[in-house]
């Protein structure tokens, strides 16, 4: 077997026998040979056009499979299987199961755009991935990522008050995510700073956690965003089918206001 | 096409978006932008009542709300002035202008959105073309360049080993920003040099560094904070290679993702560095000679002060 | 008798032309914009030619040759036309000399202008001495120097040939394919490889487009008899280590990064539209293609036609061409000048 086709092994598909002769030789026990069949049975039509409809997904049908977004990828760089040209194939021929194997990383795009930067087809690969991290969730193949419960904090603050305060929106997020505030380097930096003092630098950012930033007048244009997001979000629903479910919510905080309602 | 010197007299007064980070974690950014507009007499006109651009985040959730949240911040930004130029120091905020001013000009379903959501809030919608957005690079390098720098801060920040910063949304994507790859005097989406131009003007010693638009991570900086630490840690460790003692940067988020990430890279990989990070705009006023109070070093996380005292810089 | 014909562009097609018309006793006026005749394949010192094997000096220093001696055509060399007015049979062009010329007609075969490669920074041409063009090899063979990096004059041990430079890029606002190029490139990685035997060369492809009879004798061929390596990958970089070159990218078959070292980097380069163009459609009233090259008005009826009566258009002028195609056309273009020379009126379209 070419050493690049080891990749193809996976330990769930790897059999095990605890008593198996063959033609008189004994081979019981694992056997990284006996892999379950690698055939592709069948192929999910829909997925392309569904990831497609969401923001970022509709340039996907451009791509050629040059590999030119996987070898300027940041994330790449970093953490091999993370390889949009991949995706991209298996999206466009509708191998669900092979992209599922990868669902944990797709969320993990740091929007670099290098890779949009590279691709000669303008797919737009960062905005491929955006849709295709949106599509896992609203499928319920995944739970709501760090990364979205980021966004939707961010975007609520925004839709109330016209601004973010990004101490809030830190602590918000740390909140949400069951994760304690006074980090080993959190705490390092605010002591970075408090050395330096400014004890009015300290107020100021008191101030405007309480006094939250806003934009005057900006309530009209807040629930016209509001109305915008919930219109949006019923559009891509009704596009993904009956399949769209949020499956993982669960797991997540109380339902906001930014989801309309199920 | 506008003559060079006409343009830089209409520069000197602009308008000023500082953003949501401004205000914030990257108020060393304001605080220096600010003291040395005043140090050159250049006018900065506050854009009234202005919003969030829609940031990264916005755009993730629905990149129209991110266009249609810049359009009224262009359309607050329409006769700030009499040029109409609006100046975006923060990566984010002048690349969200940009895309904006694009989407407008060239989709018809983003104009429509923008067009809806405007009429419900109540105001005019902003119409692509109306105002120009800028960067506080294309600012300086427009009105007062390295030929006035070099007059005004006689090579100040000599012997100053520096590592330019810019970062992805300065440069990427490509069409947004289509006055980019123009030939002698514009601004290169693959090697950016307009800072090194800047800071060499007054007297730095620009080092050679590959990773002047590599990703700091800052999409993930809290949701995906290991990557983001890999991501900072290669960009630090680069620069120390090369010899910069300071890292300049262009952008709240650029800025404080290595800042924070430069001590989390030592707590959580025992991975310490020492290359001190500065905003372009706090090293130009230490070079025209603004105390670095004035200019909001002491808000930095990254100390750097004790180092430039060293330097004779302050 | 009528008039001549206006001929714009001494390259293959423009040769053609002119040599066409004296054939059957017309006269024209070739207009050409360098101080030499004989187009690309001249200018830029092209080798051996696809598909026939001769060497560009010999075939076509030939169709230079036999129209420097023709009596029936004028040249005019250094020259541009200023500017073209009258109806089919009668039309007058001011040429940069300060001269007139009184024409029935005019073929334009200003052919194409080479991509520069300066315009993909990060593939390190203008950055690294060793990345060159395929001109440049072309180059380094005919005269007879061979291929040699151009940084310390060494014979490279290792090749690397990019397709597509300039080419099928919505980045850079290319959407078409150059046609030539992969042909042209295992042509090259041949001759590279008859010549220096011990040198491995690599082809970096998205798709091999040897099309028609170029399967054979070109794709097939140099893998088979040449051993010379095809590789899916588009490159994301080139860069030096400071003693070679290091060309990165994703082998896609096998989905993992590379980062393999060479002595040279080629870039097959593409053909822009001539970058006259803009000036050509002004001067001569024509259409020109969304992608800027000039557009032809009919497909099957009138070859060459444009959008203006009376002016036709042939070879790479219209889009990538072979030599033999651009051949093909001119004589095809020729025939129809001298009938709207004569103010033919039958000519019209087929549909
Ligand atoms: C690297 C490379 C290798 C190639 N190798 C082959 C090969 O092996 N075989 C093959 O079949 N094809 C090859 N080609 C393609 C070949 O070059 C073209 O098919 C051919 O040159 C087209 O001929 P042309 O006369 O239409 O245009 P050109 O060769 O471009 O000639 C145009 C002429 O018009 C002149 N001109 C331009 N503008 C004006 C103006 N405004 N006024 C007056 N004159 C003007 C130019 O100076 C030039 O002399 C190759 C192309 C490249 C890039
Ligand atoms: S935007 Fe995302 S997919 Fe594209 S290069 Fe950056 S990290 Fe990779
Ligand atoms: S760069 Fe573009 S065309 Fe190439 S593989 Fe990636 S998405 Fe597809
Ligand atoms: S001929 Fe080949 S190398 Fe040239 S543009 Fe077409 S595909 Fe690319």
């Amino acid at each position: 077997m070419p050493i690049h086709e080891k990749s193809l092994i996976r330990p769930e598909n790897i059999t095990t026998h605890d008593e198996l002769v063959i033609e008189g030789v004994d081979v019981s026990g694992h056997w990284s040979t006996f892999i379950e069949t690698r055939v592709i049975a069948d192929y999910n039509e829909a997925m392309e056009e569904e990831i497609a409809s969401l923001p970022g997904g509709e340039n996907i049908h451009r791509c050629w499979q040059c590999g030119s977004c996987t070898n300027s990828c940041t994330v790449h760089a970093i953490e091999p299987r993370f390889n949009p040209r991949y995706w991209i194939y298996l999206i466009r021929t509708g191998m669900e199961s092979e992209l599922l194997r990868d669902k944990d990383l797709i969320w993990q795009c740091v929007s670099c755009n290098k890779c949009t930067y590279a691709c000669p087809r303008d797919v737009v690969p960062e905005g491929v991935m955006k849709a295709t991290a949106h599509w896992l969730e609203m499928k319920g193949h995944v739970p709501e990522s760090p990364s979205m419960i980021f966004d939707k904090i961010f975007t609520e603050q925004i839709v109330e008050h016209g601004r973010i305060e990004d101490t809030k929106v830190l602590m918000q997020f740390l909140k949400r995510t069951n994760q304690p505030l006074m980090q080993d380097w959190l705490k390092q930096i605010v002591m970075n700073i408090a050395a330096r003092l400014p004890m009015k630098w300290g107020l100021k950012s008191a101030w405007s956690f309480v006094f939250h930033p806003r934009t005057r007048g900006w309530k009209k244009a807040g629930a016209a965003i509001q109305d915008y997001i919930i219109e949006v979000e019923q559009h891509h629903k009704a596009a993904l089918g009956a399949g769209a479910s949020r499956a993982a919510s669960n797991d997540n905080p109380p339902q906001r206001k930014l989801h309309a309602a199920e | 096409m506008v003559d060079v010197t006409e343009r830089a007299k209409q520069l000197r007064e602009v308008a000023y978006y500082p953003g949501c980070a401004l205000e914030g974690s990257g108020n060393g950014y304001d605080v220096s932008t600010r003291a040395i507009a005043h140090n050159l007499g250049l006018k900065l006109r506050d854009v009234k009542d202005w919003n969030c651009c829609g940031a990264m985040e916005v755009k993730n959730i629905d990149p129209k709300i991110q266009t249609y949240l810049s359009s009224r911040v262009l359309s607050q930004a329409v006769n700030a002035t009499r040029n109409n130029v609006v100046m975006a120091p923060c990566n984010g905020c002048y690349h969200n202008l940009k895309k904006a001013e694009y989407d407008l000009a060239n989709d018809q379903n983003s104009r429509d959105v923008v067009e809806k959501i405007s009429a419900k809030a109540g105001h005019k919608t902003y119409e692509a073309g109306q105002a120009e957005t800028i960067h506080a690079l294309d600012w300086i390098k427009e009105t007062i360049g390295e030929e006035g720098l070099r007059e005004r801060t006689k090579g100040k920040l000599a012997g100053l080993k520096i590592a330019n910063y810019y970062g992805c949304m300065y440069v990427r994507p490509r069409h947004i920003f289509p006055e980019k790859d123009q030939g002698p005097g514009s601004e290169s989406t693959s090697k950016p040099h307009f800072m090194d131009d800047l800071l060499a003007a007054a007297g730095a010693e620009n080092v050679e560094f590959p990773l002047k638009t590599a990703c700091c991570g800052g999409a993930h900086t809290l949701s995906d904070s290991d990557m983001s630490t890999k991501l900072v840690l290669n960009i630090l460790q680069a620069a120390e290679a090369n010899g910069a003692e300071v890292i300049a940067t262009e952008c709240p988020t650029c800025h404080s993702g290595l800042e924070m990430h430069q001590i989390r890279a030592e707590k959580r990989f025992g991975k310490k560095t020492n290359v001190r990070i500065l905003y372009f705009t706090q090293l130009l006023g230490l070079a025209l000679g603004i105390g670095p109070r004035k200019l909001g070093i002491h808000t930095n996380i990254s100390e750097s002060i004790p180092f430039l005292v060293e330097k004779g810089l302050t | 008798m009528s008039k001549p014909i206006l001929i714009v562009g001494g390259g293959p097609a423009g040769l053609a032309a002119a040599h066409a018309a004296a054939s059957v006793g017309h006269s024209s006026v070739l207009v050409e914009k360098t101080a030499i005749l004989g187009g690309a394949p001249i200018q830029s010192g092209y080798a051996k030619l696809v598909p026939s094997g001769q060497w560009a000096k010999d075939a076509i220093g030939g169709m230079v040759s036999r129209v420097e001696s023709n009596p029936k055509v004028e040249k005019k060399l250094n020259t541009v036309v200023k500017s073209f007015d009258g109806t089919p049979g009668n039309f007058v062009a001011e040429l940069s000399d300060g001269t007139r010329a009184e024409v029935g007609s005019a073929i334009l075969t200003t052919g194409f202008t080479h991509f520069d490669s300066v315009n993909k920074p990060e593939w390190g041409f203008g950055l690294f001495p060793d990345v060159v063009t395929t001109t440049q090899v072309e180059q380094m063979i005919s005269s007879g120097k061979g291929v040699r990096c151009p940084s310390d004059n060494r014979k490279p041990k290792r090749v690397a040939i990019l397709l597509c430079v300039g080419s099928r890029d919505r980045q850079i606002g290319r959407e078409w394919c150059s046609k030539i190029c992969c042909t042209v490139s295992a042509n090259l990685a041949m001759e590279i490889r008859e010549e220096l035997p011990e040198t491995h060369v690599y082809i970096y492809y998205m798709d091999i487009r040897t099309y028609g009879l170029y399967e054979s004798d070109y794709y097939w061929k140099s893998q088979e008899e040449f051993k010379v390596k095809y590789i899916k990958a588009r490159i994301a970089e080139v860069t030096s280590d400071g003693k070679q070159l290091i060309v990165k990218g994703e082998d896609t078959l096998v989905k993992r990064p590379i980062t393999i070292p060479f002595d040279m980097v080629v870039h097959a380069i593409g053909m822009d539209p001539n970058v006259d163009n803009m000036t050509l459609s002004a001067v001569f009233g024509v259409d020109l293609h969304r992608h800027g090259y000039i557009e032809r008005k009919d497909t099957y009826g009138v070859m060459g036609a444009t959008s203006r009566a009376g002016v036709f258009v042939a070879g790479a002028a219209i889009g990538p061409e072979t030599i033999d195609d651009s051949i093909a056309q001119a004589n095809a273009a020729a025939l129809n000048a001298i009938a709207a020379a004569a103010g033919n009126s039958t000519l019209q379209a087929a549909e």
